[in-house]
């Protein structure tokens, strides 16, 4: 175990030793915190969606604009009348509306999308529609029931303005929203950087010692190979820590994201990525000799786990078969613990799950690397 | 004697391709990715169905025939409701796995039939999810709307229909045939409003208005923005091969048969040229194979993208030159390719970022003039005319050229270190 120690803390002292490194360590994760969280703060409070939706009213009479009142009152983005051409989904209000409802004439409003301009918005939209044609022939219906006159506009504003005896009463749950902000930035970027730095450090720096013979030295000393691969291993998750605390009390006292409240399942879930990261660094150390190689490799690999994983957007707003893909590797698997300790207020019991795969992939990773390892 | 020297740099390159197949590996990797999120792929062919949790206190007739519909016709169409206690609604909420909560609360029938005040359900939304909460609480509201319609037209009838409900054993089979001809009547004598209703409305779907274009495209979009940056990574790598030279000794073979430096350091800012030349080809070529995009006005973007050339490769020297070390210019050029690229829109448009950047600093990166341009060209639209942003990144590429070259020469004539 000493031995494991010693090769582990020479390891960080060689790299700490590196100024240039600290660029990559510290300064470009920084940048893509503050940038990536400043683009995506989110809207604050979580609220309803507000699909655009070009409203046309051709009709001059009154039914016409009551109609337009009824779906106003339900808050829709309006598009300017000016870019009509360029609405992908609008409302149409015949110019003979009131005209025909006054003889009795069924009449009927136009709704049109664009093909394929989102189904989730045109749906939203269309209910919309539908909700004030029922409430239009609700008022209709009752004034024709229960009134002498004609249809007119004094009685069907009255009738539209009644309260009504059922309504519902929406809210959204306590639970936070989707990451946004520094809460989402911050640790994205500490899950992407520590697998890019970690790995591309573990995976060079091997490489490198092999190259220059450091590793046939070692190899005449009386130190087992697991006990080297571990010690490897052991110094670049030393030098993740180094990242984790720098980027938590970034997080805390800069970025006001709530890292105290599980400081400490935090840690342990950021420690046990790092163990992962590292091992897998060593892993590609111990697989390909070029270092230029396992630098690509390494970039484009973290890169790609980085995006899958839910580093650069919450996970929350992507297709579900995406999802089922972010738990294959484990960047997915540490954001979702991250944001269930940082974001929804979840303690121990939601990440344990999490933590136990974190653990078997740093496991298969050793494994891995003690297997392939060559001096 | 440049293009002897380009030579060997390219045949160099070729005997150590990762770095430079790193940089054109990634922004295509990158740009499939938020593609395959962002895209219209990701919106798929239409709605899956809704995860509702009903929690029904109010156990009556009313509510089980609400209950019922949920499961028949558009509703079961659009929703996947599953009737839970209400804990176990709100830790499925919490736990993101359905879009919201209708509380059927405790007498919510007898309320609604005697017609003894307002009353309400309620609806809880997981603010984790979009569209699903909304289109749940617009779907409910067309509920509410038929019940409110119901009640309005009805009510005399309402407070008896409560009786019947109410009572003990068989239901009065008399009495409710006495309400449905009273009702028979009220839609008799109403009839034309009614069947069809008056107001309908009736839905088309129209043909994009261009066919499936290039401007169209999400991937057209997003690769310039990856391009920019990648592109001056591949300048960086490339001009960075002087400190290569330096380190290897190979400048010092190369001084002792010509005593001018000037070609050495040009031919560097060549070869960072052509790279980027090459990169271009590769990524915006790539992006017609890989992500279908038919590229508007290709030469055009080819004017753009040779002046974004020279500018990468001009001012990767200048800051590898002032680096004095490749060390250092490999920490110093990364940070700054970073920071111009998120400034200049290369990872979300410049118009998300803090008005500070958006209004004043953006719009003075390089970056984002290689950028608006070729997303200009492709949109057809004409907010950043194509030549202007040439013309600047021309302007500034041959000055950046120039001075990284005195400066070079000047630390190659005093001796630099690799």
């Amino acid at each position: 175990m000493k031995r494991v120690l010693q090769i582990g803390h020479n390891d960080i002292r060689l790299f700490l030793r590196t100024k240039a490194g600290y660029v990559w360590l510290f300064l470009v994760p920084l940048v893509f915190v503050y940038f990536f969280g400043m683009a995506f703060r989110g809207a604050g409070d979580p609220a309803n969606p507000r699909p655009a939706v070009l409203i046309e009213n051709r009709d001059a009479g009154f039914l016409g604009t009551l109609l337009m009142e009824e779906l106003d009152a339900q808050g829709m983005r309006l598009i300017d009348q000016t870019k009509r051409d360029e609405a992908e989904r609008g409302i149409r209000i015949p110019a003979d509306f009131t005209e025909k409802v006054m003889k009795t004439e069924p009449v009927k409003v136009e709704y049109f999308q664009v093909e394929g301009s989102g189904a989730e918005s045109a749906f939203l939209i269309e209910l919309r529609l539908i909700r004030a044609v029922v409430a239009m022939n609700s008022h209709l219906f009752e004034l024709a029931s229960g009134s002498k006159e004609p249809v007119n506009e004094p009685e069907l504003r009255a009738l539209a303005k009644a309260e009504n005896p059922v309504s519902l009463k929406s809210r959204f749950a306590g639970r936070n929203p989707t990451p946004s902000g520094f809460n989402q930035s911050l640790p994205g970027t500490l899950v992407q950087f520590l697998m890019m730095n970690l790995m591309i450090f573990g995976g060079a720096s091997v490489a490198g010692e092999r190259a220059d013979g450091v590793l046939r030295r070692l190899a005449v000393y009386p130190i087992r190979r697991w006990e080297l691969v571990i010690g490897k291993v052991y110094g670049r998750f030393l030098l993740g820590g180094v990242q984790i605390i720098f980027f938590l009390l970034l997080g805390q006292f800069i970025f006001k994201v709530n890292l105290g409240q599980n400081l400490f399942a935090i840690l342990v879930t950021l420690g046990l990525y790092a163990w992962v990261a590292a091992s897998l660094g060593v892993w590609i150390g111990a697989v390909v000799k070029n270092e230029d190689k396992i630098i690509g490799l390494c970039v484009l690999a973290s890169s790609i786990m980085a995006a899958l994983g839910g580093c650069w957007w919450p996970l929350e707003i992507v297709p579900a078969t995406l999802r089922v893909i972010a738990h294959c590797v484990p960047t997915g698997w540490a954001m979702d613990a991250l944001h269930q300790l940082i974001s929804f207020g979840g303690g121990w019991e939601t990440v344990l799950s999490k933590l136990g795969v974190l653990a078997l992939f740093a496991v298969g990773a050793n494994i891995g690397a003690a297997k392939m390892f060559r001096y | 004697m440049l293009w002897t020297l380009l030579i060997k740099d390219l045949r160099r390159a070729r005997h150590n391709p990762w770095p430079y197949l790193l940089n054109l590996a990634l922004p295509l990797c990158i740009t499939a990715l938020i593609g395959l999120v962002f895209g219209p792929s990701s919106k798929g062919g239409g709605l899956d169905r809704i995860n509702l949790a009903v929690v029904d206190e109010d156990d009556s007739v009313l509510s089980s025939l609400l209950r019922g519909a949920m499961n028949q016709g558009d509703f079961k169409k659009h929703l996947e409701p599953r009737f839970l206690e209400r804990k176990e609604a709100f830790k499925q909420i919490n736990d993101n796995k359905i879009s919201a909560v209708l509380i059927i609360p405790k007498g919510f029938t007898r309320s609604y039939l005697a017609g003894d005040g307002p009353v309400a359900f309620e609806l809880i939304k997981n603010p984790a999810q979009s569209f699903y909460p909304a289109i749940l609480e617009e779907l409910l509201q067309v509920a509410v709307a038929g019940l409110n319609a119901a009640a309005r037209n009805l009510r005399s009838d309402l407070p008896e229909w409560k009786e019947i409900f109410e009572k003990e054993g068989r239901p009065d089979m008399k009495r409710i045939a006495g309400l449905m001809v009273r009702v028979g009547d009220r839609f008799e004598q109403a009839g034309h409003y009614l069947f069809p209703p008056l107001v309908g409305y009736e839905t088309t779907t129209r043909k994009k208005a261009k066919a499936e274009g290039p401007a169209l495209n999400v991937f057209a979009f997003l690769l310039p923005g990856m391009a920019a940056m990648f592109l001056l990574f591949l300048a960086d790598h490339a001009i960075r091969d002087l400190y290569r030279e330096v380190g290897a000794r190979t400048l010092d073979r190369f001084r002792t048969l010509h005593d001018r430096l000037l070609p050495f350091v040009i031919s560097k800012v060549v070869l960072a040229m052509a790279v980027v030349v090459l990169g271009s080809i590769v990524m915006f070529g790539g992006g017609v194979l890989i992500f279908g995009i038919r590229w508007e006005k290709p030469l055009a973007m080819a004017a753009v993208i040779l002046a974004f050339g020279l500018f990468a490769a001009g001012f990767m020297a200048f800051i590898a030159a002032l680096a004095r070390n490749e060390r250092r210019a490999n920490a110093v050029n990364g940070v700054i390719v970073m920071c111009l690229s998120f400034v200049g829109g290369s990872f979300f448009p410049a118009r998300q970022l803090p008005p500070l950047f958006r209004d004043h600093l953006s719009p003075l990166t390089p970056n984002y003039w290689f950028i608006e341009a070729l997303r200009a060209l492709q949109s057809g639209g004409s907010d950043t005319p194509w030549t202007w942003a040439a013309l600047k990144l021309l302007v500034l590429g041959l000055a950046l050229v120039i001075a990284a070259s005195w400066l070079f020469q000047r630390a190659l004539a005093k001796g630099i270190r690799a």
